[in-house]
């Protein structure tokens, strides 16, 4: 009878194994992802592999800027991959310490949020348990009391927990004005008061409660008038106090054996009985380090390594400014005391603090101010030559050096921490095999270029290919790209993604492995506007291509100063660059191409600043678009400034040039929407530049056509009444100003998503009374059209010829599968795949859905009539529920996810999916299945083996038949 | 009287053609190939030719050639022609028992579009076609009756038509006519609009 729940429950675990087993096969067949840890913090050595907690800087879309966010991760130390990786959950915005069990080192605390502590295992990253200490927020600092016991001191109180279950045991309170501090070895605290006495409070647990017995101590620091304490710090047996009269005062500390009473004797040591340097005075205390060290700041901003040994202060050595000095080790881990330049002539070295900085050691090749800015941190994770260096691109290096001159320092790993905080992206294409290029061009043939020039640029591309098949290289121009294609790869022609950081770095990556390829450090980038927008210039097409890089970057003066750069998107290399001494409002790319097949950008200055008419610069300014481009520019290119604070959308045409000569052109305000003080404008969606529209209309049940409203300046501007928690979706025609329509909801969340698709605006919103995530859809159609008309210009359709001509269908969807947190239209190359809207989800996963789910014309089941059922419309239903096998993250999620980016590849079926938050992630999806490829499983073999052999068949048989003819005839 | 003589000027045949003259042997042929016209137009136009040659095909040997005229059983010229009237318009008419057999054909075939329904549309509609074509041929041999053989191919026109017509409705509620709207939807331009916006956030 026993075995009967066993077999059941080997029974369950095998088809769950087979459950999981599904996904594995799935996960990293057609996508990767680049799992960042973020900023490093902290490091602990644990021989083969590394502890580090580091930050992460998420974008909070409500406030517009980047809270801070926290991680865990263990690192192999010999490769840098993560073993695994823990985040803290994002509302927790402060990180106070990092603490290793010294006696269990699998075991560790976090205190963050200043009352929620943690105790992880080091092994697999496991929360063993947490606790929050609802008392306070300001807790600062724990150490272990014993093996049993932890104890957390908080800015009013002393907390003991019990480190087995994190059970609060006893808690004492404290005076929260005198900010103790803990002694390191001692159940003493210690604090300055007013009349520079130090007091020293004690305060143990034994016996399971907070015994405060012991006898308190005080020690005065003598100073002279006028001298006052600039910094403070704990040494094992020893506190450090430093003065402005430029004294170091050591107050020693022997505990008595009975544990009952402190000894405490004071020294004071003057700075210059240290050095021999005049005229330089004690900023402050720095950084303890292991063997009782810790630095000194000076005023010439160099450091002072000072050792406490014996009851004697000695100097190890003077640390110059531009040095950056390794950060203290966790829980006193043994560390080699590193320095790393920061010189000006842009080469980072490394020294020995200890030894001498008269001998340091140039790092390896690659590393280097100009790809990676200067040092910001180090971090000596062991006494064997390990170092992690930081450099401000928060780039982390694993380094291992010799203090040997013939040994040079050796880069054993790399991790692009940047990619944790990408602002931008943008895909292109690598330089295409000759017949895809023969493809494209003939997709963009049209009439302008003539059928001569067609027909002569098909032949030279077929035989350019003939000749290089037969010469066996490629014609193609991009010989310093080099992509490892050696991995199975699924994507025939990969592309290449390209991505701005918070850092100032950009990235070029390659789809189908996500290799970094090429990146490129702007050391200048103003992080705090976090300005960033690429632009691809020039197409793959007609080699070599351009993207225009704007980035907003830091000025001496107090004016804001951007700087457009063109790169070759391959290789990163600039071609050129312009700066722009004005604040940028607003940058795009036109749909005007030059006689070099350059895509014009424009870019809208703030000047001359705050007036109505903002400055317009247009690049290139050449005399081609001068003459052919300038006429037709002023009439038809018009832009918006979505005003956040004012809650307006004001819109602005290209009027007239002010200065030809220079590509700079007025612009005039045409038009303007105010929502009202009190309002909020929340999100504003307009149509995807990369969409193809294939389908004027809609096919009826009754093949009819219901012809669809293309208008690709339609936009639509969420507002929201706080007041009223009143949500409007206002359509827009953005050149006109007309308001096409405009649609509530109440009880509406301050949190919307807008996806713009042919005729269609799809929006997520949250319901705050009945806690629903809905997505809604608005269809807009025409009653008639003018086919004859190949055109449709904003200008020319009044506001009652929209309200009259118009058919604007609605409807609102509830989405069970969590809340949203951005959405995507999924493009295809050429718009005929159906449409589908990819929603990435709060908790990091995205889902495809497919349009024909979110349409407003699904009909109810009681109104639906059969020509219906022949189009295909579903009939409504509220919810919008999927299998969970539809995620295309399968079982993986993406931190804090923050934006997804489509691309059509060289197959109509398949979009290539690029998604970043803290992990950048990318996919290839088929939304309406791979209908132009043969699936993986197809056996190629099999195929050629049977068309083989039945072509020797019909060999044989034929042979067979006119002999048997022959026989018969001479019967 | 002799049907078949050998024009020694030309080197053809001539033909004339004598109903009923022999007895049995001709009207039996004649009657066998007339109740052979409802089963098809390619019947009927394997009857046309076999009318023309019967001799070719039948193996029948026509009786002038071999037995004597018998001017007691021979029919006048005016009862030939009514005759040939009737006969002509007998077979203009013979289509029009297709129509409901080919309607119901059709009607039960269904109107998913597959390997096995699309040869029988195919027939359905080359077969009028066909027989339109060939209509000259199949009434040449009454083109003695002068005014009204035009009558008999216009109705025998008009009665291939309808079952043409027959077919097309049935391609037409198969989807297969590019009749509607929607089957000229890749036709119509995609409008593309003349004016540019973009946004940004200040």
């Amino acid at each position: 009878m026993s075995t009967t729940p066993t077999l059941l429950v080997l029974f369950i675990g095998l088809i769950v194994g087979c459950c999981l087993g599904i996904y594995e096969e799935e996960v990293g067949l057609r996508d990767w992802s680049i799992r960042n840890i973020g900023q490093l913090e902290s490091v602990f050595d644990y021989d083969q592999d590394l502890l580090v907690q580091s930050k992460l800087l998420v974008y909070n879309q409500n406030t517009n800027n980047y809270t801070n966010s926290f991680s865990l991760a263990l690192l192999d130390k010999n490769t840098g991959i993560t073993k695994w990786r823990q985040l803290i959950p994002v509302q927790e915005d402060t990180f106070e310490q990092i603490l290793i069990n010294d006696l269990d080192k699998d075991y560790f605390i976090t205190i963050s949020n200043g009352n929620i502590i943690r105790y992880w295992s080091r092994v697999n990253g496991e929360l063993i348990w947490n606790q929050v200490i609802v008392s306070t927020n300001q807790c600062y600092q724990a150490s272990f009391v014993n093996i049993d016991t932890l104890r957390v001191l908080c800015l009013d109180s002393v907390v003991f927990l019990s480190i087995k279950r994190g059970t609060i045991l006893s808690s004492a309170n404290i005076d929260s004005e005198k900010n103790y501090q803990s002694i390191p070895n001692t159940f003493y605290l210690y604090y300055r008061d007013t009349d520079n006495n130090v007091q020293f409070l004690p305060i143990n647990y034994q016996n399971s409660k907070v015994d405060t017995s012991k006898s308190k101590h005080s020690v005065s620091l003598d100073l002279a008038a006028g001298d006052q304490v600039t910094g403070h710090l704990a040494l094992e047996g020893a506190i450090v106090y430093t003065s402005s009269a430029n004294n170091i005062h050591v107050l020693d500390i022997q505990e008595e054996k009975n544990g009952n009473a402190l000894n405490v004797e004071k020294q004071t040591i003057a700075l210059f009985s240290l050095i021999k340097e005049q005229g330089i005075s004690i900023v402050g205390v720095d950084s303890v380090y292991p063997d009782n060290r810790f630095t000194v700041v000076l005023s010439n901003k160099s450091k002072l390594l000072l050792e406490y040994t014996n009851r004697r202060l000695s100097v190890i050595t003077m640390i110059e400014q531009h040095y950056v000095m390794v950060r203290p080790s966790l829980s006193g881990q043994q560390q080699q005391l590193f320095i790393g330049s920061n010189k000006s002539d842009g080469k980072i070295e490394l020294a020995l603090a200890t030894e001498s900085a008269k001998n340091p050691q140039p790092l390896p090749m690659g590393i280097n101010t100009t790809v990676n800015g200067d040092i910001e941190s180090i971090f000596s994770t062991d006494k064997q030559g390990y170092c992690l260096v930081v450099t401000n691109d928060w780039a982390i290096h694993m380094i291992q050096y010799s203090s040997r001159a013939d040994e040079p320092p050796i880069l054993l790993w790399t991790r692009e921490e940047s990619l944790s905080s990408v602002l931008a992206s943008e895909i292109i294409d690598f330089p295409l095999p000759e017949l895809a290029k023969l493809e494209e061009f003939e997709y963009e043939f049209n009439s302008t270029q003539g059928f001569i020039q067609h027909f002569t640029r098909r032949i030279t591309t077929q035989i350019q290919d003939l000749v290089s098949l037969f010469m066996g290289s490629s014609t193609d121009a991009n010989k310093d790209v080099i992509i490892n294609q050696d991995n199975g790869n699924k994507q025939r022609t990969p592309k290449m993604i390209l991505l701005t950081t918070l850092a100032g770095k950009v990235f070029g990556l390659s789809s189908d492995k996500g290799t970094i390829v090429w990146s490129r450090y702007y050391s200048d980038f103003d992080r705090s506007r976090a300005e960033s927008k690429i632009f691809i210039t020039k197409k793959t097409l007609y080699y070599p291509p351009e993207a225009a890089i704007v980035i907003s970057t830091t000025s001496k003066s107090s004016s804001t100063k951007s700087v457009v750069s063109f790169i070759n998107p391959l290789n990163g290399k600039e071609s050129s660059n312009k700066i722009i001494n004005h604040n940028i409002l607003h940058a795009s790319i036109l749909p005007i191409v030059d006689d070099h097949h350059h895509q014009l950008l424009m870019i809208a200055v703030d000047y001359p600043p705050n007036q109505p008419s903002p400055m317009v610069q247009v690049y290139p300014w050449n005399e081609y678009i001068r003459h052919h481009s300038f006429a037709s520019m002023k009439n038809i290119v018009n832009y918006y400034l979505v005003n956040h604070t004012a809650a307006t959308v004001q819109g602005y045409r290209i009027d007239s040039m002010a200065n030809g000569l220079k590509g700079q052109l007025k612009s005039d305000p045409t038009w303007k929407i105010s929502f009202g003080a009190n309002h909020q404008i929340l999100a504003v969606g307009s149509s995807n530049a990369h969409e193809i529209i294939q389908s004027p209309a809609v096919i009826l049940g009754n093949r009819n056509l219901l012809p669809k409203y293309v208008n690709r300046n339609v936009i639509s501007i969420a507002s929201l009444d706080p007041k009223l928690s009143l949500l409007t979706i206002t359509l827009v025609d953005a050149v006109s100003g007309i308001t096409i329509k405009s649609f509530t909801h109440a009880h509406s969340a301050a949190k919307v998503s807008i996806v713009h698709t042919e005729n269609s605006v799809v929006y997520a919103h949250y319901d705050l009374t009945s806690h629903k995530q809905h997505i809604s859809v608005i269809d807009m159609f025409e009653k008639t059209v003018e086919w004859t008309q190949d055109t449709y210009s904003s200008l020319s359709t009044s506001k009652q010829d929209i309200a009259a001509n118009l058919i604007i269908k609605h409807k609102t969807f509830d989405f069970v599968q969590g809340l949203i947190k951005t959405m995507r239209l999924a493009i295809t190359t050429k718009g005929i795949t159906s449409k589908n809207v990819l929603v990435g989800t709060v908790s990091g996963q995205i889902l495809p859905i497919d349009k024909k789910w979110i349409n407003a014309r699904r009909p109810t089941p009681e109104e639906a009539l059969p020509t219906d059922q022949e189009e295909g419309l579903i009939p409504y239903g509220p919810r919008l529920a999927f299998p969970p096998f539809f995620y295309i993250t399968f079982n993986t999620t993406i931190p804090a996810l923050r934006s997804i980016e489509t691309q059509g590849t060289d197959l109509e079926s398949t979009s290539i999916v690029l998604a970043y938050g803290v992990d950048v992630f990318c996919t290839l999806i088929a939304p309406s299945l791979p209908y132009d490829i043969l699936s993986d499983s197809f056996n190629h073999i099999a195929l050629i083996i049977t068309s083989i052999v039945l072509l020797i068949l019909t060999f044989i048989s034929k042979n067979w038949k006119d002999s048997l003819a022959l026989k018969k005839k001479w019967k | 009287m002799s049907s078949n003589f050998k024009n020694n000027n030309t080197g053809a045949y001539t033909r004339q053609w004598s109903l009923g003259s022999t007895g049995s042997g001709s009207n039996s042929y004649i009657n066998s190939g007339s109740a052979s016209t409802g089963s098809g137009s390619s019947n009927t136009t394997q009857q046309a030719s076999m009318i023309n040659n019967p001799s070719k095909k039948s193996g029948l040997v026509p009786p002038a050639s071999t037995s004597p005229p018998m001017a007691a059983n021979q029919l006048t010229a005016a009862q030939s022609l009514e005759l040939k009237k009737k006969k002509g318009w007998e077979l203009a008419k013979s289509p029009a028992k297709n129509i409901l057999m080919t309607g119901f054909f059709l009607w039960m075939i269904g109107n998913g579009i597959n390997i096995f329904t699309m040869p029988v549309i195919i027939y359905a509609v080359i077969n009028p076609i066909k027989a339109i074509f060939q209509v000259n041929a199949m009434f040449s041999r009454f083109s003695d009756l002068k005014d009204q053989v035009m009558e008999m191919k216009m109705t025998y026109i008009g009665i291939q038509l309808l079952l043409l017509g027959v077919t097309l409705y049935k391609c037409s509620s198969m989807g297969i006519l590019p009749i509607t709207q929607s089957d000229w939807i890749s036709s119509l331009p995609i409008k593309k609009t003349i004016e540019f916006s973009s946004g940004s956030w200040v």
